[in-house]
């Protein structure tokens, strides 16, 4: 992933995009438009529970999390303002954007992808490693936790056959 | 896939041991299920709707920070509205011990009890029920953040309750040696050696009359890789080589792996594609080879409906003495609608048919010779659910 990231970003500083790098580029672009406006939303809404929960329990911090919370919130916040940015620029038309304007977004879309999730587990671990009072521990966002539910939830189709073959009752 | 999970059980001990939370839940599920053939008879369908309550809960506690203990438990009671003999009871209880002995050293028991009911083959006959009891203990030892190896022990009796199944009741005992190393953050390679014993005590108690079961051993030697590839790819394969021997019969050697692939299409759609080639010890002759093809897909629909759905082909060839070949196809499909936080719908619909070369040539009422290939059935069941989280 990084090594495409310095080699689109390599050849757009020497100015030359061959087709199949903004092929490369557009399709990465894409992807993340079409799910960015829907991750956003759920980002926005796990910021603010987050934010919620601090404005909340502030006062009766202990000192580690305190630092926990003062080293990450503004990540989280700050990553979450560059994602809505960037879904925002992004939704329009991409393929009409100049070059220069492509490789700008492909290198931010790598960068900031994952939205406020590292930071948001930054934060959790902090707090567990901390203190086990896991009150304050806000869990993943939806689309995170849907994945997890989707595949334990095709798993739990996989039925077993009604009875074992046995010889005894021919069956 | 149970398989993988018996395999690398370990995952889930270290993912409780780091994230533990302490939890409870438990829900009540309940709903009405039409079967179209509830004896899974080829020669005559018997259908009957039954009613079906299935509470369950979980916990999980740490306590004292290096000690973690987790319980789960299901329980299922079928109610038919006409079939009134063939109502039946089932369980499943585990319980988890995880004692962490230092950063580097862990040692868990997990003691489980179930009881399964199988369907029985007519009207004059009761269900079959297998009572299984027995555990896991293991060893893990975590050498660092991307090295480990861990030793697992698992005990397992089966008694069936009817006499003239006797012969099959049965101890299994079952070693695992694993080391795993990520190469990548979530996803890791592991080398696996399985060993085990399954003993038939009563096995040749009814030798007599044509029924007899031989204890074997077991030996499987394994690589695997586990885990995400990219963002939203996943993937879990598995090769190994299985030798068989049996006590009074020939042995069988034969190669075995999992192929399966997990893509998240997007945040609201994954789909998994699988094929499964192994070999089990079988109750109908001494084993069986199973291929099985699956392919699952899931989706939610806005923020309150989830629909799954899964294909499944399974060809199952058993061995000497009684040669047979199975293949069962199957289509399952869900949809599951929240109603709010606690309270869920769901509706459930079950194709599945098995088309087997093995003849019954027992008599069967009312003809003395029931000529039709009876290991063969089709079947149906449709279900509505209502699922209430306490």
């Amino acid at each position: 992933m990084l090594s495409t990231t310095l080699l689109s970003f390599q050849s757009f500083s020497q100015n030359r995009f061959t087709n199949l790098e903004k092929t490369i580029t557009l399709g990465v672009l894409q992807t993340f438009k079409k799910e960015c406006g829907y991750n956003s939303s759920v980002n926005a809404s796990k910021t603010l529970e987050i934010q919620n929960i601090f404005k909340k329990n502030k006062t009766t911090f202990d000192r580690t999390q305190t630092e926990c919370f003062d080293q990450y919130l503004g990540q989280i916040v700050g990553a979450q303002n560059i994602y809505q940015s960037l879904c925002d620029e992004i939704t329009q038309k991409v393929s009409a954007l100049a070059d220069k304007d492509i490789a700008r977004l492909f290198v931010n879309v790598r960068k900031f992808e994952s939205g406020i999730h590292p930071y948001h587990e930054k934060l959790n671990e902090c707090l567990i490693r901390g203190n086990v009072n896991t009150d304050l521990v806000a869990s993943y966002s939806n689309f995170e936790k849907n994945s997890k539910i989707l595949s334990q939830k095709i798993k739990e189709t996989d039925t077993n056959p009604p009875f074992q073959e046995n010889r005894v009752d021919f069956r | 896939m149970n398989r993988m999970c018996g395999i690398f059980i370990i995952l889930c001990a270290t993912t409780l041991s780091t994230r533990a939370l302490a939890s409870m839940s438990a829900q009540l599920r309940s709903g009405l299920v039409f079967e179209s053939n509830s004896f899974y008879n080829d020669t005559s369908e018997d259908a009957d709707l039954a009613l079906v309550l299935e509470p369950s809960g979980q916990f999980q506690k740490q306590l004292g920070g290096s000690y973690l203990l987790t319980g789960k438990g299901l329980l299922l009671y079928s109610k038919y509205a006409s079939l009134t003999e063939q109502d039946y009871f089932e369980y499943d209880l585990q319980m988890g011990n995880l004692l962490s002995l230092s950063q580097k050293w862990s040692i868990y028991l997990n003691p489980n009890t179930k009881l399964e009911s199988e369907p029985a083959i007519n009207k004059s006959k009761d269900r079959l029920e297998r009572q299984y009891v027995g555990g896991d203990a293991g060893l893990i030892y975590q050498k660092d953040e991307r090295r480990q190896w861990k030793l697992n022990v698992t005990y397992t009796q089966e008694t069936l309750n009817q006499s003239r199944y006797e012969y099959l009741n049965n101890q299994d005992v079952r070693g695992l040696l694993t080391y795993r190393r990520y190469f990548l953050p979530e996803t890791f390679a592991a080398f696996v050696f399985r060993s085990g014993v399954k003993n038939y005590p009563d096995g040749e108690k009814f030798a007599a009359d044509g029924f007899s079961k031989y204890g074997s051993t077991r030996m499987e030697p394994g690589f695997a890789i586990v885990g995400r590839l990219t963002r939203y790819f996943k993937v879990k394969t598995y090769a190994g080589f299985v030798f068989l021997s049996y006590e009074k019969e020939k042995g069988f050697r034969e190669p075995v792996f999992l192929l399966e692939f997990e893509e998240q299409l997007s945040p609201r759609d994954s789909i998994i594609i699988g094929y499964d080639y192994s070999v089990e010890d079988a109750y109908y002759g001494n084993y069986a080879l199973l291929q099985k093809m699956y392919m699952g897909y899931g989706r939610f629909f806005g923020d309150q409906v989830l629909l799954t759905t899964n294909l499944e082909y399974l060809y199952r060839f058993f061995s000497e003495p009684y040669l047979r070949n199975d293949q069962r196809f199957l289509v399952v499909a869900k949809a599951e609608y929240s109603y709010t936080d606690k309270l869920k719908f769901e509706l459930m619909a079950t194709y599945d048919l098995n088309s087997s070369d093995s003849y019954n040539n027992l008599p069967a009422p009312p003809n003395p010779i029931s000529l039709d290939p009876s290991v063969s059935y089709e079947s149906y069941q449709l279900g509505i659910f209502l699922k209430y989280l306490l």
